[in-house]
């Protein structure tokens, strides 16, 4: 026996359909921070290499072309994927949109959710943010990894993900 | 949390204080150790056995001399490691403790274990002992196994847990039933004795099965870093030998040494399939599976009777693979997956239950075993977008073999040769875009993918954990979208779905996930 009824595919919610909330204002601030450390330290190495092992000024330059090409990039990445990125609280589900070159639209439903968990870095801290790491089942690592909240915003997602999720287990659990 | 059923103390009351295995467990620990020795210890002494080979003057003499210091240790150690090994049943849990330098105490609560299952090394069977495994998938305690108990001990202790477990069922059904990981009604119709199996495989099938696994490509592998040794010992030894055997059938001797060595080369292939098929046979000689209203089971092994059972809904997705020696033999390879645990990096599959070979005629009955309501005996499989095939062929092929072919060329003109891999790309690119398929009704996903062969994995959509939808620039440009779906033992993807069409999928699967109210482990 195969059944075959018709689907009314418009009449179920459309995660495409949602507006996602942008992402902190300060968010791409943390990025550069620990970017510019880095390329501190390399401009050290650098300069080290300029002054002290007074290597061929060609190979200089290759390397200098390098650096600031690579921290014009990593700059203009910050930017443009700090713009790309946006979430989106449903009655049912958390839907995160990200990546620059691949665009992902991740939507994790609440009653899959095994654990959440906040994570803030010294930088995170100092600049008022939070990341958010969301577990289901069968992932290796994080299923979401949402940084660049605010602390005050994580803390209430985190809430009403814990909520959802608790209610959603209940209500399952009841029924088995 | 209230203390269910008092009578449970009584059953297992013959086992209340610390016990021992059966003295033949000695043995299980001599040739558990030294199995664990040689899988993970052989690849790291392979410098010091490389050293030995070349040397070391008097080999056999030393070689013997390490030979038994490593048998008279591993047999003390085996006998210190029978005498620490204790184990007792207390009120709801099982305490063991082992370990001959660090002491090792685990406690496995009653409600944590998901299955009990037997395992019968051939040299138990007389002596009527058993190894009884406490399959603890899915949850975060340590597996614990006891090598040489009786029998009827390993049974009482099975129905134990059994009933200890409905009862805990019973009574916490309001309160603490929300663990997920503590049901187990799996048990509630256990397979009797006197059942007949709904499988049963031929050595003959298993042997296919032999023939079709990685297994001869590993062991070549293996052999890789030995070979110069083999190559050189055939030289001296074995090539000539076979020279002069050929040669007493004909004459002409530089033709002789050609053909020797072709038997030689052959001889080593043969015997690779040869061990492959073996360690199939060892490991599925008389096959058999029983299934039930709740249970698969699944008996096997000529060494060792390895008995796995699993819960049918703790199946995640069953998937039926064919690759393309068994494309040959017309037949596939069924198996179901449960959830995995990743700990230190590895998945932990060694519970998963599968059928080596299986006629595809047969498949749709054991899908209906597994999922009685998918009503569907024939996948009409949708193919994806036609651009995969092109974009495969790009990035794959043409870019990578365009680019290094290009500029080794540059430098030595005969590998402008390597521009003929180009063609053979562009057909292996056909046939991965062509394997791909996406079957879904409003309970069912099938999903297929391949190369030469395929494999379709199917589940039931409430199973599913994460949905996410991936374009690149140039899959946006063609309003193309990528469907990754995470299921609880890894993820499956459908890449190049119209956008449309993959968002409506998203969104049916999400509606799905969120309003059927059964559990995804428990139901």
């Amino acid at each position: 026996m195969v059944t075959n009824e018709q689907l009314a595919l418009d009449s179920l919610p459309q995660f495409e359909q949602v507006d996602f909330e942008p992402m902190a204002e300060a968010a791409p601030l943390e990025g550069l921070i620990s970017w510019g450390i880095t390329f501190f330290l390399l401009g050290i190495i650098l300069g080290v290499g300029w002054f002290v092992l007074t290597m061929p000024i060609e190979i200089l330059y290759v390397a200098l072309g390098i650096y600031v090409g690579l921290i014009a990039w990593i700059g203009y990445y910050i930017y443009a994927s700090h713009k790309r990125r946006g979430i989106a609280v449903r009655e049912q589900d958390v839907v995160y949109k990200y990546g620059l070159i691949w665009h992902t639209r991740t939507i994790v439903p609440f009653n899959r959710i095994q654990h959440i968990e906040t994570v803030r870095g010294p930088i995170e801290r100092i600049l008022g943010l939070s990341t958010i790491k969301i577990f289901s089942a069968g992932g290796i690592s994080a299923d979401l990894s949402i940084g660049g909240l605010e602390a005050e915003r994580a803390a209430r997602l985190k809430r009403i993900i814990l909520t959802k999720a608790n209610s959603e287990n209940d209500a399952a659990d009841d029924e088995s | 949390m209230t203390q269910p059923t008092t009578n449970l103390e009584a059953e297992v009351s013959v086992s209340n204080q610390w016990q021992t295995l059966s003295p033949v467990a000695i043995l299980f620990f001599i040739l558990n150790f030294a199995i664990r020795f040689f899988k993970d210890g052989v690849l790291n002494m392979g410098p010091a056995f490389a050293v030995f080979l070349t040397q070391v003057e008097d080999k056999s003499f030393w070689g013997m001399i390490a030979f038994l210091v490593f048998v008279v240790f591993l047999v003390i150690y085996s006998f210190l490691y029978y005498k620490t090994f204790r184990f007792k049943v207390q009120g709801d849990k099982i305490l063991l403790t082992k370990g001959i330098l660090q002491k090792e105490t685990t406690t496995l609560q009653f409600n944590k274990v998901q299955n009990v299952n037997l395992s019968v090394p051939f040299y138990f069977q007389p002596f009527n002992l058993v190894n009884c495994i406490f399959d603890s998938a899915g949850s975060s305690q340590k597996e614990i196994s006891f090598p040489g108990v009786k029998l009827d001990y390993a049974d009482s202790l099975r129905d134990a847990i059994i009933s200890y477990k409905k009862a805990y069922k019973l009574s916490n059904k309001d309160q603490e039933a929300i663990e997920s990981e503590s049901d187990m009604q799996s048990d509630e119709t256990a397979f009797q004795d006197s059942d007949t199996p709904t499988l049963r495989l031929s050595i003959k099938e298993v042997a296919k099965f032999g023939l079709s696994s990685n297994m001869t490509f590993l062991l070549l592998a293996f052999l890789a870093p030995f070979m110069e040794i083999i190559i050189d010992t055939a030289e001296k030894s074995i090539i000539p030998y076979l020279t002069s055997v050929v040669n007493i059938l004909a004459t002409n001797s530089d033709q002789a040494e050609r053909v020797a060595i072709g038997i030689f080369v052959a001889g080593v292939i043969i015997a690779a399939v040869m061990l492959s098929v073996l360690a199939a046979v060892i490991q599925f000689y008389k096959y058999e599976l029983f299934v039930n209203n709740d249970n698969f089971k699944r008996v096997a092994g000529l060494f060792d009777r390895h008995q796995i059972t699993m819960t049918k809904h703790r199946i995640q997705a069953v998937s039926i693979k064919q690759n393309w020696v068994f494309l040959l033999f017309k037949r596939v390879t069924v198996q179901f997956h449960q959830m995995a645990t990743f700990k230190a990096g590895s998945a932990k599959d060694k519970s998963n239950l599968s059928i080596p070979t299986l006629l595809p005629s047969k498949c749709p009955d054991i899908l209906k075993q597994a999922f009685p309501d998918l009503a569907v005996d024939n996948f009409g499989f949708t193919r994806i977008n036609k651009r995969f095939w092109s974009r495969t062929f790009i990035f794959l092929w043409l870019l990578p073999v365009g680019v290094v072919g290009g500029v080794f060329t540059y430098f030595n003109f005969s590998f402008v040769y390597s521009y003929f891999l180009l063609p053979i790309g562009f057909g292996l690119s056909y046939l991965r875009w062509r394997r791909y398929g996406l079957w879904y009704n409003n309970q069912y996903i099938a999903i297929r993918s391949g190369l030469f062969g395929h494999k379709i994995s199917v589940f039931p959509i409430y199973k599913v954990q994460k949905v996410s939808l991936i374009a690149t620039p140039a899959m946006r440009r063609a309003a193309l979208s990528s469907v990754e779906l995470q299921m609880a033992y890894g993820s499956l993807s459908v890449p190049y779905l119209p956008l449309e069409k993959a968002q409506a999928f998203a969104n049916l699967v999400i509606n799905e996930v969120e309003t059927n109210q059964a559990h995804w482990l428990n139901n």
